[in-house]
């Protein structure tokens, strides 16, 4: 016998090669890549600017595309829609947005790679130069202004306290404390709940909101935490099953996430956004998208220095 | 690495978590395993089809998925229970259908032979199987059960997704907490491999005297 | 009780009265069983067809689903196809004459296998992307997948090696071969074609590890049980999403495992050494997941 051993493990070889070869466009960009889609419409028709050379702002039109890390998970604010791999969302919408900025507003979701920045990776995504920006219900503090930069802010959220319609016993953050509560590993919503409510029982966390809800509606905690838009979304998804108790306890402001030091870029972005915000694309954005709620479009906060 | 040493009793918590949810995971997939495959050899046939179809169907879905269908199915069906003793069933039923696969081939190891050495000495069925089939058949099945048990040490991690507090869990939470997942991802791995390196090693060894013996 | 020993004579009219009425009894046990799963279910309305209809369109998930399948069955392929060469490294590093490969080759197979996989594939992900490069989470899952796996192999096939006896390797070493040519051209094609059908089931275990991907990472592999979560998100019915999603494995390695069974009894049937109990592929040694 020659050398049967190459005969068995051919095949396996071959499937895995080819396997790894095939479809390398739509795993190598793994749960990243969209297909084009009905991007935010402008007000007045923004074309395609010119930038000094070496910005960041140059680069990434040069290079064609932007990348933007939201989140795919986050109903109102960053969902992946299954039937057709679009991203959308208040947070999404601004990030098309600022991209007009770049590319003009042709067919702008050709020129928008979002890539999926759960709370714990967005720093990461950021430093290691996986995304341009990150607009990911990304609130401002100082603890993450050690690492990057923030651009904005442009919402201001405050954390708030999702229950069971029927429950009155939660009335604010100091009755959480000894109660089930539940949030996300890594994110701010669960370390400022461990601060405000020491004794808050947070044996229960999920990796995404989304379970933290489910577990609130079958009973296996009492209280849900965070962001009060995202908590909006939960409530627009379970009308008459879960309610916000209403009272904010924290200064969320959401900020446009950038590398640290590059001022020229933030400097742009803000500026982008005090546009969008004039003109009147800002309101349009959020009625088309969190606006269904019903919550009129805020006032935009004023843009940090 | 100091960040290891520094909550040392974390991982201790940890690791006291892992082993009674291995504990307790195996008793309750042994119990499993062995009614199960009593069924598949019994002659009722509703009782077979019902163990096969348990074995099919549990030995080819993740673990993961029995673990996320426990903790928010059972639910609908109008129980709760904590995570931890839903990863604790999620285990054992999904351990248990490797169980009662081992037991039954254990039985069928057992020459004709005996049996029908039993017969003609004029023992009835219940106690051929006491006497002579299943102290044979246990023989063969304790290696492997090993084998199934080191298994299960590794797979009582992924119960960390439902929030249970074991090795992993608590250095999941540690790493998010210290931002140094690294040395706390290590120090983990050290906490597993004190119950699996000597588990492995027992393994072998049962398996070397059982080859002796046959 | 096709394979399994004749425990008691045929039996006789008592015996047969006592099948049929335990036939009886445990049929009317199973549906009423079956019926207070189904009441329970209905009463918190998981069987509203409302939240089942959209799960058999394609448009809506049939498409989004399988491209999560695909990715599936890439990861599994990928992986197994990388753990085939760092297995029989491993292998030939376990056998070797020279101690200090032996040693090392040891140790390290023996610690990957001590390892959970979960991990394995949580601590790929955080060393390569902190120290090495930046990489997709499929990329993520494949290596920690194949480092874990590649051990399991480098086990089997040792084992299978070992099962051979030693007259094969006396034999080669005395037509004048060397140690390794002994290996690599006698010992080693015999295990591998002994061993296939525990590698095809490891192949079905794989196909489940991939699932880890899916709860570990993050952001997650966009597979089957990943899109499956977010299509339950999406339509707010998490529970079906989930149940169609297991069925869709269960299909699929249901299958590839009948086709071990077929590769088994065909191996039964050319008389060769028995596999060892602990790797008999029917009780997959290692049930990881």
């Amino acid at each position: 016998m020659r050398n049967p051993s190459w005969k068995l493990l051919v095949p396996f070889l071959a499937l895995g090669l080819m396997a790894s070869a095939c479809g390398g466009s739509d795993d190598d960009d793994a749960a990243a890549t969209t297909t084009a889609g009905g991007g935010a419409t402008t007000t007045e028709a923004t074309t395609e600017s010119t930038f000094a050379a070496g910005t960041t702002m140059a680069k990434i039109q040069a290079a064609g595309k932007i990348k933007i890390g939201t989140k795919f998970d986050q109903p109102l604010f960053g969902v992946r829609n299954p039937t057709n791999n679009e991203i959308e969302g208040f947070d999404a919408s601004i990030g098309r947005l600022i991209a007009e900025g770049i590319f003009g507003d042709d067919d702008i979701d050709s020129h928008i790679e979002f890539i999926e920045t759960p709370s714990k990776v967005r720093e990461t995504a950021i430093t290691d130069g996986q995304v341009d920006l990150v607009i990911a219900t990304y609130t401002i503090n100082d603890a993450r202004k050690q690492v990057v930069d923030f651009a904005g802010p442009y919402y201001v959220a405050g954390q708030d306290i999702l229950v069971k319609e029927d429950d009155d016993s939660i009335t604010g953050v100091d009755s959480l404390n000894g109660k089930k509560v539940c949030s996300v590993q890594g994110s701010t919503s669960l370390t400022n709940v461990q601060t405000k409510a020491p004794q808050a029982d947070l044996s229960i966390t999920f990796d995404k909101y989304s379970l933290c809800v489910e577990a609130l509606l079958d009973g296996r905690v009492e209280a849900v935490t965070t962001d009060n838009v995202i908590l909006l979304g939960f409530v627009d998804t379970y009308p008459d099953e879960v309610k916000l108790v209403g009272k904010p306890f924290t200064t969320e402001p959401y900020g446009i996430g950038l590398k640290k030091g590059d001022t020229a870029f933030k400097t742009w972005v803000n500026e982008r956004l005090k546009t969008i915000e004039d003109d009147g694309s800002y309101a349009e954005a959020w009625d088309d998208t969190a606006g269904v709620t019903g919550e009129p479009a805020p006032t935009p906060p004023p843009i940090a220095a | 690495m100091s960040v290891v040493f520094d909550n040392l009793d974390i991982y201790w918590a940890g690791f006291r978590t892992t082993v009674s949810l291995t504990a307790y995971s195996f008793m309750l997939a042994l119990a499993i395993g062995v009614v199960v495959a009593s069924c598949k050899v019994s002659p009722v046939v509703p009782l077979r089809a019902f163990a096969t179809t348990y074995v099919n169907i549990v030995r080819n879905t993740p673990l993961t998925v029995h673990l996320i269908l426990l903790l928010f199915g059972l639910p609908k069906l109008g129980i709760l229970l904590g995570p931890f003793t839903t990863a604790v069933i999620a285990l054992g039923i999904y351990t248990g259908a490797f169980v009662a696969e081992t037991v039954r081939s254990g039985i069928n190891t057992v020459g004709q032979g005996q049996v029908e050495a039993a017969r003609a000495i004029g023992l009835p069925f219940t106690s051929t199987l006491r006497l002579v089939v299943l102290p044979q058949a246990l023989r063969a099945t304790v290696a492997p059960l090993g084998s199934l048990l080191s298994a299960l040490v590794r797979n009582s991690a992924v119960a960390y997704v439902i929030s249970v507090l074991d090795i992993m869990g608590r250095a999941d939470r540690l790493s998010v907490l210290t931002a140094q997942p690294i040395p706390v991802l290590i120090g983990a791995a050290m906490a597993y491999y004190v119950i699996t390196i000597p588990l492995a090693f027992a393994i072998n060894a049962l398996d070397n005297r059982q080859r002796i013996a046959r | 009780m096709s394979d399994g020993l004749v425990l008691a004579d045929e039996l006789g009219p008592r015996g047969r009265r006592r099948v049929r009425i335990a036939t009886a009894v445990s049929l009317v046990l199973l549906a009423a069983l079956a019926f207070v799963i189904v009441r329970r279910f209905q009463a918190k309305g998981q069987l509203d067809w409302d939240r089942w209809s959209m799960l058999f369109s394609w448009e809506k998930s049939g498409h989004f689903l399988f491209d999560g399948l695909l990715v599936t069955l890439k990861a599994a392929l990928v992986a197994m196809a990388l753990a085939l060469v760092l297995g029989p490294l491993g292998t030939f590093g376990r056998l070797s004459p020279i101690r200090p490969v032996r040693v090392v080759a040891t140790v390290l197979v023996e610690l990957l296998r001590a390892t959970p996989l979960v991990l394995m594939i949580y601590f790929s992900f955080v060393f390569i992307s902190r120290y090495l490069f930046d990489l997709s989470p499929f990329w993520y899952l494949v290596t920690g997948l194949a480092l874990y796996n590649g051990a399991v192999i480098a086990e089997v096939f040792r084992a299978g090696i070992a099962a051979l006896g030693r007259g094969q390797r006396e034999a080669g070493l005395a037509i004048g071969l060397s140690e390794f040519q002994v290996q690599w051209r006698i010992l080693f094609p015999q295990a591998a074609r002994n061993m296939l059908p525990a590698l095809v089931n490891q192949l079905v275990t794989l196909l489940k590890d991939t699932s880890l991907g899916a709860v570990v990472l993050f952001p997650p592999t966009d597979d089957l049980l990943s899109r499956g979560r977010s299509l339950g998100e999406f339509y707010r019915n998490q529970l079906q999403t989930l149940i169609v999603v297991a069925a869709i494995y269960i299909v699929i390695n249901y299958a590839l495992s009948r086709v071990a069974r077929l590769l088994q009894h065909r191996r039964r049937q050319t008389a060769v050494a028995a596999p060892l109990a602990t790797l008999d592929p029917e009780l997959a040694g290692d049930a990881a997941t």
